[in-house]
């Protein structure tokens, strides 16, 4: 896949029910495949290989209602 | 402005800790048409008292699943 990026945010997941979430505004209308996405609770990250723009998915994020930040993007 | 209320009590799955219940109750608190929202982990429900002429049971709903949780009408 063409332009594919590993994008990664800090997501204020504190409990299994708070990733599920993030994971489900993720995939919600097949955005980005369940595979490609990694989650740290005890490091807060989410890891997410997409094509899309980091702003693009720091906005989906940002719907769970948690405290989103930018990390990184390789 | 209709100032009338009324309130429903949807079903809500996926929350497993009550910081999930507080980023709901938050959330929700801040949209215009609920007035009072009150979720119940044990319970896995959220009652909502909300402006029927601003918002629906069903858009409530919506406004959930949009947060990665699954809300649905009773009965």
């Amino acid at each position: 896949m063409a332009g594919v990026k590993t994008h990664t945010f800090f997501v204020d997941m504190t409990c299994g029910g708070c990733s599920g979430a993030a994971i489900r505004v993720l995939t919600k209308d097949n955005l980005v495949d369940k595979g490609n996405i990694e989650i740290d609770l005890d490091k807060k990250t989410v890891v997410v290989k997409s094509e899309l723009e980091a702003k693009e998915l720091e906005d989906v994020l940002k719907k769970t209602g948690k405290d989103v930040k930018f990390i990184t993007q390789t | 402005l209709g100032t009338n209320t009324a309130s429903t009590t949807l079903n809500i799955r996926g929350m497993t800790c009550n910081s999930c219940v507080k980023t709901i109750e938050d959330t929700l608190g801040k949209n215009s048409g609920v007035k009072m929202i009150k979720v119940s982990l044990a319970e896995q429900t959220g009652e909502v008292e909300y402006y029927p002429n601003r918002i629906t049971p069903q858009m409530l709903c919506d406004v959930i699943e949009d947060m990665g949780f699954d809300a649905f009408l009773p009965g």
